[in-house]
């Protein structure tokens, strides 16, 4: 696991859980940052643990629904910046685990570090960069810029080991469960 | 009126979803809080922020009063809990944050930050119920119902929607219970003062290290076995659903 093979339901179940689960780590975790009006939190965990068991499309979905559940709740303005950051942190995570054997851990581990880089890398561009730029149009998003964008940069960095540590924490434990037995 | 369920017993489904929708459209756009605001900053002599509060806590009330009236006093009690829960958590765990990294208020003052974490609170309370509220609205069981009319792919992909919903109503009502539960059965699990040696023995101020650590991987691992333990039937009876649904339509 992760190797190519068919969607089934048990897939859906397990992706539903998933979701739900990230969903609910991002909210029950989050320490607010005034300077981008964002915030620290664990639910990263679900996200690498998606990509290293599901694969690319299950940790795209996990990263692009669940955490985008959370931040609707207090924290709507962010909803785009984390659907694109943490569906790209889930993708990349299980396209680089995918051509892992066994129970490796090696390439799982560059897999999850990879993704925590996005999560820096991403809500920095995002926050530098696009939300700057969408404020001109739209002021909702004129809420941050390259300072505060910079000060993010070591929550985001914490956030980004939290959730690779213990998503592979949790890919040990987990990678052996199956729904069908 | 802890029986009565207004918003579930409106049909069809997607004038339902409408009304939700339309409640909540405040909390996703921010319309028409921001004109609210401006109206009574006219009206009374209050700061822009004190105005943008008040807004708020209005609104507030309005979705309280909608649960209680959509399903009843103690959902609204039950929801009102998890919502201080998570508002609580988030306002001081970021108090305590920022005194220990004060660079994340990113040169902001302190009446700033005030107004920031305030808003936020009050958001927190307002949406969490609302958002309870809008996933229990809808049945499941009543979509699989409707996908057993439907034929082709449409309806195998309905069925994985289905799941998937029944899959996150389940995964959240059984979390925010788990609260409820172990607040009576094992406080020891989620109240730092009910853990063991508490202020009688010497190192009670540095147990409470461990305590952290005992106490997250307890709610780590319940949450992820309450959350994956109802699954295998849940799919089972999907794939069987999906199963007859698929021989009646090979029927001539």
């Amino acid at each position: 696991m992760p190797e190519r093979k068919k969607w089934t339901f048990a897939t859906t179940g397990i992706v539903a859980a998933l979701i739900a689960l990230s969903a609910i780590a991002t909210m029950v975790i989050r320490i607010p940052i005034p300077a981008t009006t964002g915030y620290f939190n664990i639910g990263d965990v679900f996200v690498v643990l998606a990509g290293l068991w599901l694969g690319p499309l299950g940790g795209m979905l996990v990263g692009g629904i669940g955490p985008t559940i959370a931040d609707a709740i207090g924290f709507p303005i962010f909803i785009p910046a984390t659907m694109v950051t943490k569906g790209l942190e889930g993708l990349v995570v299980g396209m680089i685990a995918m051509g892992a054997t066994g129970t490796s851990i090696k390439r799982r581990t560059v897999a999850a570090v990879a993704g925590g880089l996005i999560v820096v890398v991403g809500y920095f561009v995002f926050e530098a960069y696009i939300y700057p730029w969408f404020g001109k149009y739209i002021p909702t998003f004129a809420i941050t810029d390259i300072g505060a964008a910079i000060i993010e940069i070591i929550p985001n960095a914490i956030q980004g080991v939290v959730g690779a540590v213990g998503g592979l924490a949790l890919w040990k434990v987990m990678s052996g469960y199956n729904p069908k037995k | 009126m802890t029986n009565s369920k207004q918003i579930i017993e409106i049909k069809p489904w997607w004038l339902r979803l409408i009304i939700l929708l339309s409640i909540g459209i405040p909390v996703l756009t921010g319309w028409p809080v921001n004109i609210a605001t401006e109206s009574i900053k006219e009206i009374l002599p209050v700061t822009p922020e004190m105005a943008n509060i008040f807004v708020w806590m209005v609104y507030a009330c309005f979705i309280w009063l909608v649960v209680f009236l959509s399903a009843g006093e103690k959902k609204l009690l039950e929801y009102l809990a998890i919502a201080f829960m998570l508002g609580l958590t988030t306002s001081i765990s970021g108090a305590i944050m920022r005194k220990v990294f004060p660079f994340i208020a990113g040169g902001l003052s302190g009446d700033e930050v005030s107004f920031k974490m305030v808003k936020l609170f009050i958001i927190i309370i307002t949406v969490v119920p609302y958002s309870i509220l809008v996933m229990n609205s809808f049945s499941a069981r009543n979509l699989i119902e409707n996908l057993t009319k439907m034929k082709g792919k449409f309806k195998t992909i309905g069925l994985h929607f289905a799941l998937a919903f029944r899959v996150v109503q389940h995964v959240g009502e059984v979390i925010f219970n788990l609260l409820e539960i172990w607040s009576e059965e094992h406080p020891e699990k989620l109240f730092p003062r009910h853990r063991r040696g508490w202020s009688e023995e010497w190192y009670s101020g540095v147990n409470v290290f461990p305590w952290v650590w005992e106490a997250v991987s307890a709610w780590i691992f319940a949450c992820i076995i309450l959350a994956f333990e109802p699954i295998p039937a849940m799919v089972d009876e999907v794939e069987k659903i999906n199963k007859v649904l698929s021989q009646n339509e090979r029927k001539p």
